[in-house]
């Protein structure tokens, strides 16, 4: 029974840093103030200063991070919204992500293979670019470290959308659309959370863009993984 | 509203695939859409509430971060760096791929729209 009220008092703990988190990033709109990294940032302050543990924080935080399963099944219905969008385009979406996800995996694994990381590690890191529960789940069945994922996962989004977007001007990508691709398959659902920035169509191509890197990332995971260890 | 959610997770529940169920409930979810089964209109609303608010739900998986403040040692900068790097390329390559193909698509598809407007101007 305490533990529910503890999860309850983290829920809200965490709804309350969240929404001002929101208003000042609306107001402001710097990259380096995105509500989650803001929001972490107090949390875990907080949590160092009162020494509370991590999974007295899960016990509510759990319950918010369970809600990503039907976050991710609830993609269905602006998929299917932006339906005509799709069918233009899924020669751009389906090339696009299955280049990105092929070189984001082959340049990450030789980054952690160059630099004399075990096995466990590098399989962790392959799915960078994958959505967290997909990537956990793929690292895990191919003897990775899966919690070590979540980690690289973050990383990945984090830089996708902190950099990315400046990276996109940078080599003079005009496209909204094109954003939204290059996010959703670099940066998961943190990448289609940036691209609603660049319009309705870029978050339909870069919530596609997520969903077939996840897939492409289950069906070559595996694939690397035997052309690395054989 | 919330009770589409729960069809999902409901869906996703019962089908144990190694492809994660959350994907295959999607999917299963949108091709029941598409049969026109469910209508966009009933879960419109609360699918984009969740989605504008999807930034709340990594909070708890970044906070995790917490027990892993060992891995960030002199040696690990490398491999992180290596990450954002290898992230950026991920990024710029399907973007500049997916716009090069989107013009090309364009084109292609003025070719053809463009032949029998001449077609019928000879005639």
């Amino acid at each position: 029974m305490s533990a529910f009220i503890i999860g309850i008092a983290m829920i809200a703990l965490t709804v309350a840093l969240y929404i001002p988190a929101t208003r000042l990033y609306k107001r402001i709109k710097w990259p380096i103030l995105m509500p989650v990294l803001t929001t972490t940032a107090v949390i875990v302050v907080i949590l160092l200063i009162t020494g509370i543990k991590l999974d007295t924080y899960m016990l509510g935080g759990k319950w918010i991070q369970d809600l990503l399963g039907p976050a991710v099944v609830s993609l269905a219905f602006p998929l299917s919204k932006h339906m005509d969008v799709l069918k233009r385009n899924v020669i751009p979406i389906l090339g696009g992500t299955l280049g990105g996800s092929i070189v984001g995996m082959f340049t990450g694994a030789s980054v952690a293979l160059l630099l004399g990381y075990p096995k466990d590690i590098v399989i962790a890191l392959l799915p960078k670019s994958v959505t967290t529960p997909v990537a956990i789940q793929l690292a895990d069945q191919a003897g990775g470290n899966a919690s070590f994922t979540s980690l690289f996962v973050m990383i990945a989004g984090f830089s996708g959308i902190l950099l990315g977007p400046l990276m996109m001007k940078w080599i003079r990508i005009k496209d909204n659309s094109a954003y939204g691709i290059g996010l959703g398959s670099a940066s998961h659902a943190l990448g289609m959370a940036r691209s609603f920035e660049y319009g309705e169509n870029a978050v339909a191509l870069s919530s596609v863009s997520m969903i077939v890197s996840a897939i492409a990332g289950s069906l070559f995971l595996p694939l690397w993984v035997s052309i690395i260890y054989g | 509203m919330y009770g589409f959610y729960w069809i999902g997770t409901w869906i996703q529940s019962i089908l144990h695939l190694p492809l994660t169920g959350s994907i295959v409930g999607m999917l299963l979810l949108f091709m029941v859409i598409q049969m026109g089964w469910i209508r966009i209109s009933w879960g419109n609303e609360g699918s984009s509430w969740l989605q504008s608010n999807l930034q709340l739900l990594f909070i708890p998986p970044t906070v995790g971060i917490i027990n892993h403040f060992d891995f960030f040692t002199a040696s690990t900068i490398l491999l992180v760096l290596g990450l954002i790097l290898s992230t950026l390329i991920t990024c710029l390559l399907s973007a500049k791929i997916g716009e090069w193909l989107m013009t090309w698509i364009r084109s292609h598809r003025d070719k053809k729209e463009a032949i029998p407007c001449q077609h019928s101007s000879s005639e």
